[in-house]
């Protein structure tokens, strides 16, 4: 990673670096942006400002410093990689729905934000268990405004544990449900902020993920061992339980 | 935390169990699905440099951070911010009962054990990248592959990142 010259800012270092990372820049507009990627649709706008993402160096930097010669030549190559991540990392599923990555102060310190067209909103409870009456209900009614917001012609059914999608179902037994959303707060407590905001948002983003993949239809199950999991509906003619495995080699 | 990283050794001993009762019912053997090892523990406040497990080639994956961020940068952390769910992706539907961190431990296993693609990058950083594939264990059929592209530090061989995409580094 070579030094930012003296005519060169740290956000051209960076576009530049992208660059050489396959990515099309398009600098001519007032906020730059990365042409589409593969079958993901739309550019993506990069936010980032010279002085935030001066900042942001110097906090990637700072951890660096014990250990690296140039650490602020590390943290160029870090944020060129996360920057390139966030905009082609494909999502298991083929697409890239990144459509804005900015750089902005939260509490005081510079942070990558990215915006994604399957964001959700927060459930408006956010307190209580899961399968309470009133929060389930008010999860299940955010669920589906997500999915109607994602183009899905959806509704919650009234009274039951079901999201109906044109033809297809979304089935979540409260109990499964609570289980399934208090195991993936409880792994997010690794992160900062809030769990609960994080479960949900990864909530969302996969249920729609899987509806817009084709899925026919989802369940909450219980697995052999024990964890709750997503399943897919078994179509007519398919096997409900294929032995489907993801392999170091083709074939076994 | 624990109970649920802990889980993949414990869902194998029984898995194993009711494998193995059905073969006695059915008067056959089977094979338990392969399950990945354990991950080490990672909490809110776990020090960033803790192994959550050791790959061939000298490539560790830690808890990474920075601690109590929620846009961690590397490590665990940062790959169960960005990627938890392209990774469950994945997973999904798979009939052996993989899971994220299943599907995320075979990637970086592979990745580290036979790359098909090692180039370095900017920040003394090296780009790895290997094809996965999905197959219906019964046939032998391959279903879908995918390549995974996997970050490190070039010295210290930390895992940064590891994520699905579409082309090789």
């Amino acid at each position: 990673m070579p030094a930012v010259g003296a005519q060169e800012t740290e956000v051209d270092a960076l576009f530049a670096a992208l660059r050489r990372h396959g990515l099309a820049v398009d600098t001519r507009t007032a906020s730059p942006t990365v042409a589409p990627r593969g079958n993901g649709g739309p550019a993506a706008v990069l936010d980032l400002a010279e002085d935030l993402l001066g900042a942001y160096l110097d906090d990637v930097a700072a951890g660096y410093a014990p250990f690296e010669d140039d650490p602020r030549a590390v943290a160029r190559g870090l944020v060129a990689v996360q920057l390139a991540e966030h905009l082609t990392a494909d999502h298991g599923d083929g697409v890239n729905r990144v459509r804005r990555v900015s750089l902005v102060l939260d509490e005081g310190a510079p942070r990558l934000v990215e915006e994604r067209n399957d964001d959700g909103d927060a459930p408006p409870s956010a307190d209580g268990p899961h399968d309470d009456p009133a929060v389930f209900a008010a999860e299940l009614e955010a669920l589906a405004r997500h999915l109607r917001e994602q183009g899905f012609d959806t509704e919650a059914v009234p009274g039951r544990a079901t999201i109906r999608i044109d033809g297809r179902t979304v089935e979540l037994p409260p109990d499964l449900y609570r289980v399934y959303l208090e195991a993936q707060e409880e792994e997010f407590e690794a992160l900062g902020g809030d769990p609960r905001s994080h479960a949900w948002a990864a909530w969302c983003r996969l249920v729609a993920g899987l509806l817009r993949d084709g899925a026919p239809g989802l369940s909450l199950a219980t697995a052999p061992d024990g964890e709750v999991r997503l399943v897919p509906h078994p179509t007519s003619d398919a096997d409900p339980d294929p032995p489907l495995e993801w392999s170091a080699e083709p074939g076994h | 935390m624990n109970a649920r990283i802990a889980r993949p050794e414990r869902r194998a001993a029984e898995l194993t169990v009711v494998l193995v009762i059905i073969g006695l019912a059915l008067g056959v053997t089977a094979a338990p699905a392969s399950a990945a090892p354990p991950w080490g523990a990672c909490g809110r406040s776990t020090p960033e440099d803790k192994i959550v497990r050791q790959f061939p080639a000298g490539i560790t994956l830690r808890c990474g951070g920075p601690i109590g961020s929620s846009d961690p940068r590397h490590g665990y952390r940062h790959i169960l911010a960005r990627h938890r769910t392209d990774f469950e992706n994945m997973a999904f539907g798979t009939g052996t009962f993989q899971n994220w961190r299943d599907v995320a431990d075979l990637s970086i296993e592979t990745i580290a054990n036979d790359p098909d693609v090692t180039v370095p990058v900017g920040g003394n950083q090296l780009c790895m990248s290997r094809v996965i594939f999905l197959n219906d264990r019964r046939t032998g059929q391959l279903v879908r592959q995918q390549i995974v592209r996997m970050f490190i530090n070039a010295t210290t061989r930390d895992v940064n990142t590891l994520h699905p995409h579409q082309r090789h580094c």
